[in-house]
């Protein structure tokens, strides 16, 4: 399916701060001042080295924390401060997320039925045992399972098995957006083919938008229409993938795409890494403003730097 | 010829579990020449920690060893070389004589290989201290020595740190440092850098293989990601199921693989250049090897299976001097089978890049 740019975005994230206090005198700005949209039926990918703030995005996102200011905005509602009752409800249906390690993340005490149907149960969504048990099957076979797996518990799975069991209980309330957090890291290379094929196909059928948060940049290139890059918890660069990859600004990016392994021996032999230090390069985020390179491409930079760059 | 330093044949490992014996390697067979670097790249559960534990002497209490011989050879302080089959020596000889002295290892995540209750400069002494018997001074000066052979800044402050007062990439630094405190002969690094980022992933690799070109050390990388593979191996071997199902040297397996495995792993990992509407899948997950199959193991998710994999195994055909798979497709009886498209379009696009023509190979 292809994204309808001109819709409005699902989800509007403005100037998105989460800070967090360790003591009196240290705050950690875990995201400091990050803005972006995602549009229906699209795939943003968030990508960062560790600590850059991409899961607290995530989670600040689907509101596990508290923003400490900013604002984000799902489906035309303000879910930033307090909610009222109808947005939460509406919230915790329509956008959903699917967690790193899937054997962690699943009660391994309860069945995959009642771990994928809990949410139908709470929502009070279905009217009969008949009907979610009807939906329940149909969600377990759209992962490419079985039905009768409903009985099973989660350690009878492999890892591949439990990820699309994590899929499926994000799908059971069709949500708008689904937030995947580093959602393929924890499986096999041959698995995370798999489960990726399987997020696109379920994309395309039901036009659900994900945030794809993770580290492996070749495949947030494939799964992703638009990408940002985020480090210290800034968001330096964003744009379509092929405008990130082909003409990245920011010396980071350019670090970051210089880093991947290109699974080609003659040419990975000769290259080498750019290295890239925050402390050393003289450069503060804080200053930054975004400046438009063209299309949706940004960067987050001063006039001076963005001259230097692009010379 | 360069001399041979280790030699894993026919090795046979089975663990006695509660639901049954596991037959974890099935016969394999690796060969490391002196300051070579060798890959072995699987999936989880393919066996390939197993292989390198039993040549480390650390295998898990209800292991047994069924058959096979892997042979090391180091030379005494005095110069005079040994052989020694580890699987016939004892732990406490392998541990005295072997671990962290001939042959160190790098584990994946630094956080648990690192004790938290000791300094860092404590924890890379300690091998030198037992092993050598090193004075504490010459010791502490050799650490520090270390430490910035590894790109640490400010050493002699480090050694009083504890871990968790550094980053996940320094932590590694400091794993490798320990490493080579007692200067091996062999590096055996199990997924060295799974647990980091890829920034600090490429400054690792670079250091590692840095410290293997100065010191002529041999390397052994355990690892499932190929890109890895292709920056820092000279030969591959792919493992599936407890045997390696293709080995060559590192040109051969990604510009001319010839298992179908191999076409899976390296098509499932998406390159930049890649645009395909859907990833190419291995079907299904890899097997329990609670329950032995008869035939081939890979059968079962091989798109290119024959009837005979279902009724013996493939052995080891020849493709070059250096280059053996064990696919029945390359048996001269075999109907006539081709790679992927996708796989041979990127190959060729990768072969471009990299300026190489296929007579070169």
């Amino acid at each position: 399916m292809a994204v309808n740019y001109n819709a409005d975005p699902i989800l509007k994230v403005k100037d998105l701060k989460q800070h967090f206090k360790i003591n009196e005198s240290y705050t950690v700005k875990a995201v400091d001042g990050v803005s972006f949209e995602i549009y229906p039926g699209e795939t943003y990918g968030l990508v960062g080295e560790s600590g850059s703030g991409k899961s607290t995005i995530g989670r600040s996102v689907i509101r596990l924390y508290d923003p400490t200011a900013g604002q984000i905005e799902f489906d035309g509602l303000d879910i930033s401060g307090k909610m009222r009752r109808s947005t939460e409800n509406e919230l915790r249906t329509k956008m959903q997320m699917i967690f790193q390690d899937p054997m962690a993340s699943l009660n391994p005490r309860k069945t995959v039925g009642e771990i994928i149907g809990e949410g139908l149960d709470i929502h009070k969504s279905v009217s009969s045992r008949q009907e979610r048990d009807e939906k329940v099957g149909a969600i377990l076979e759209k992962v490419g399972l079985a039905k009768e797996h409903r009985t099973r518990y989660p350690h009878q799975f492999s890892g591949g098995q439990r990820q699309r069991v994590g899929i499926a209980r994000a799908l059971i309330m069709n949500p708008k957006l689904i937030i995947a957090d580093e959602c393929i890291s924890a499986l096999d290379v041959s698995i995370q083919a798999q489960v990726v094929n399987l997020m696109k196909d379920i994309q395309e059928e039901t036009g659900t938008a994900y945030l794809f948060i993770a580290h492996d940049l070749s495949m947030v290139k494939y799964i992703s229409d638009r990408i940002g890059v985020l480090h210290l918890g800034h968001l330096l660069e964003t744009g379509t993938k092929d405008e990130i990859f082909d003409n990245p600004i920011h010396p980071y990016t350019k670090s970051l795409l210089s880093a991947i392994p290109a699974p080609n021996p003659v040419v990975e032999k000769q290259r080498e890494a750019l290295t890239y230090d925050y402390k050393t390069s003289g450069i503060n985020y804080s200053e930054g403003t975004y400046h438009k390179i063209d299309g949706s491409h940004y960067v987050k930079c001063t006039d001076e730097e963005l001259e230097k760059w692009t010379k | 010829m360069a001399e041979k330093i280790l030699e894993i044949n026919n090795l046979d490992i089975t663990f006695k579990t509660t639901a049954g014996e596991v037959h974890a390697i099935r016969g394999i067979n690796v060969d490391l020449e002196k300051g070579e670097t060798v890959a072995i790249v699987g999936e989880s559960g393919s066996g390939k920690s197993v292989t390198m534990k039993a040549a480390m002497g650390i295998l898990a209490s209800n292991a047994t060893v069924n058959s096979g011989s892997i042979i090391f050879r180091y030379h005494h302080q005095d110069g005079s070389p040994t052989e020694v089959d580890i699987l016939q020596k004892d732990k406490k000889w392998i541990r005295k004589h072997i671990n962290g002295k001939r042959i160190s290892m790098v584990f994946q995540d630094p956080m648990t290989s690192l004790d938290p209750t000791m300094n860092i400069g404590k924890q890379i002494m300690e091998g030198m201290i037992w092993h050598y018997n090193t004075p504490k001074e010459e010791a502490f000066k050799k650490a520090v020595n270390l430490l910035k052979e590894v790109g640490i800044e400010d050493a002699e402050k480090r050694m009083k740190q504890y871990p968790h007062q550094l980053s996940g990439g320094m932590r590694q630094r400091v794993v490798i440092a320990i490493a080579l405190a007692c200067d091996p002969d062999l590096l055996i690094c199990d997924e060295p850098t799974t647990a980091l980022d890829v920034t600090i992933q490429a400054k690792i690799l670079e250091l590692i293989k840095r410290i293997q070109k100065e010191r002529g050390i041999s390397v052994i990388y355990i690892t499932h990601d190929l890109g890895v593979v292709a920056k820092v191996a000279d030969y591959v071997n792919v493992m599936y199921a407890g045997k390696i199902v293709e080995v060559g040297n590192i040109n051969e397996i990604y510009y001319d693989p010839k298992h179908p495995y191999t076409w899976g792993l390296l098509s499932a990992m998406p390159d930049l250049e890649t645009d395909d509407d859907r990833l190419y899948t291995i079907p299904g997950s890899p097997p329990n090897l609670l329950h032995e199959k008869e035939g081939d193991a890979f059968a079962p998710r091989n798109r290119y299976a024959l009837e005979i994999d279902d009724k013996a195994e493939p052995p080891m055909f020849k493709v070059s001097d250096t280059h053996f798979a064990a696919t029945w497709l390359l048996d001269p009886r075999a109907p006539k089978c081709e790679m992927p498209g996708e796989l041979q379009e990127r190959i060729e696009r990768m072969k471009k890049e990299a300026n190489i023509d296929g007579s070169k190979l």
